[in-house]
């Protein structure tokens, strides 16, 4: 039987299954979700319906199932990958969760809409909930130390390109890390950059945790954005137009480092990345901004705020084989 | 709704909003609504999804040993409703 479905059910409390199942979203692959779904008549109902919920949530736009594994590099850094050692050259996107320890939506549910056979996922989090101020936990203790540890830990120069894409807290370091290990392009969603000038400062106070001096330099933050703007990634910062505080982050990104904002009407909170998997465009949404030709896909200032029409799905998918999505748009 | 047994669930639900990771910051006009036991808050406004209803009810059972499901969080779905749900007591009461 399958060591998750052995998992869930040994848990006895409620508290027991959440856990495991806020684990499951943020570390699980799309292959471990389709798991779960063949023994749902062994687990719990609301287990099972949970399962099922993910797993819908998995085929909003593609059928089969990326075959990614999780390779764990450190406690909070993970390597998923499609490999098997004759493929050809592969791009690899760094992913930076957000508070939540995800990328505004499941994991699996983002991996399964990123196209396996093109993509490495090196994924990222600070559970510490201080959004990577003071690095990814048991990795390295700030964001400039991370970039050194993924080239000593990844074969960098083996990869086509590299890309990054961060939510929520994790935007701002989408853009560091990205900028400092030269990727292509960088990507924020729903953003915003740390500062004294913003609410999140607020909130950590809020929430007991220490802002003293070491930790709120930030002027730091004034010489790091500089540092970031001058080189060559391109950076992305996506935000839903009608939500105004992540609105202000993109405008704040826009003046710091240069980033483009790009705004989807309609959007009136922060998980934008849910809005457009609910649109059935995440796929569509990762091919255009992950891989698109950047000259085609930035607009033109002044045409910044998108609709989601403007997702135009492909009339036609090629099929990927095996490791590829090979029916998009199915209902 | 004042009963003692009503007011310490309140401070329990308030406790676990405050822990749950997964609720951004809120404005000082809705803390002080939350901490204001003759107003009520629901959960949508305070940007409750299906995560945070799971994290609210692991603190609860955690810390508290109050054992709930997130179907019952979602059928309670207001600080004044949960508190009075946990107290035994009706919410109209």
């Amino acid at each position: 039987m399958n060591l998750l479905v052995e998992h869930f059910m040994a848990c006895r409390t409620p508290a027991d299954f959440y856990r495991l199942q806020i684990l499951t979203e943020c570390d699980a692959t799309p292959n471990d979700i389709a798991s779960l779904s063949r023994y749902r008549t062994m687990l719990p109902p609301e287990v099972s319906a949970w399962s099922e919920n993910i797993r819908a949530m998995m085929f909003m736009q593609a059928k089969t199932v990326q075959p990614f594994r999780r390779e764990l590099i450190s406690r909070n850094v993970a390597l998923y990958t499609t490999r098997n050692g004759q493929d050809a050259p592969r791009d690899l996107l760094l992913a930076f969760c957000g508070l939540a320890d995800r990328l505004q939506v499941p994991v699996p549910v983002v991996l399964q809409h990123l196209d396996g056979s093109r993509f490495d996922v090196l994924l990222l989090r600070d559970p510490s909930k201080r959004i990577y101020l003071q690095g990814v936990p048991e990795y390295a203790p700030d964001l400039g130390l991370v970039a050194e540890r993924i080239r000593r830990d990844i074969d960098l120069a083996g990869y086509r390109s590299v890309r990054s894409i961060g939510t929520s807290g994790g935007g701002w370091a989408s853009f560091t890390v990205g900028a400092m290990l030269g990727a292509e392009r960088a990507v924020s969603m729903s953003g915003k950059p740390p500062g004294p000038t913003f609410h999140l400062v607020r909130m950590w106070e809020k929430r007991g945790y220490s802002l003293n001096d070491q930790h709120a330099d930030f002027a730091i933050f004034e010489r790091l954005y500089g540092s970031i703007a001058v080189r060559s990634t391109r950076l992305l910062a996506f935000f839903g137009a009608d939500h105004q505080p992540d609105r202000d982050g993109a405008e704040a990104f826009e003046q710091l480092v240069g980033a483009v904002g790009i705004g989807f009407r309609g959007v009136d909170h922060h998980n934008l990345m849910f809005d457009i998997l609910k649109r059935k465009l995440l796929a569509t949404f990762f091919d255009r901004y992950l891989t698109g030709d950047l000259d085609e896909i930035v607009p033109p200032p002044g045409e910044r705020l998108l609709d989601f029409s403007s997702l135009e799905p492909p009339a036609a998918r090629p099929d990927l084989g095996t490791t590829g999505r090979q029916a998009l748009n199915a209902s | 709704m004042t009963s003692p047994a009503y007011l310490a669930m309140r401070e329990r639900v308030l406790a676990a909003i405050a822990a749950n990771p997964s609720i951004g910051p809120n404005s000082p006009a809705m803390l002080e609504r939350m901490n204001d036991p003759a107003r009520d808050c629901s959960f949508e406004e305070l940007g409750f999804d299906s995560l945070a209803r799971m994290e609210f009810c692991i603190f609860l059972e955690t810390e508290f040993g109050i054992t709930l499901t997130s179907g019952e969080v979602e059928t309670r779905p207001s600080i004044n409703a949960m508190a009075a749900y946990l107290a035994g007591e009706s919410a109209a009461g």
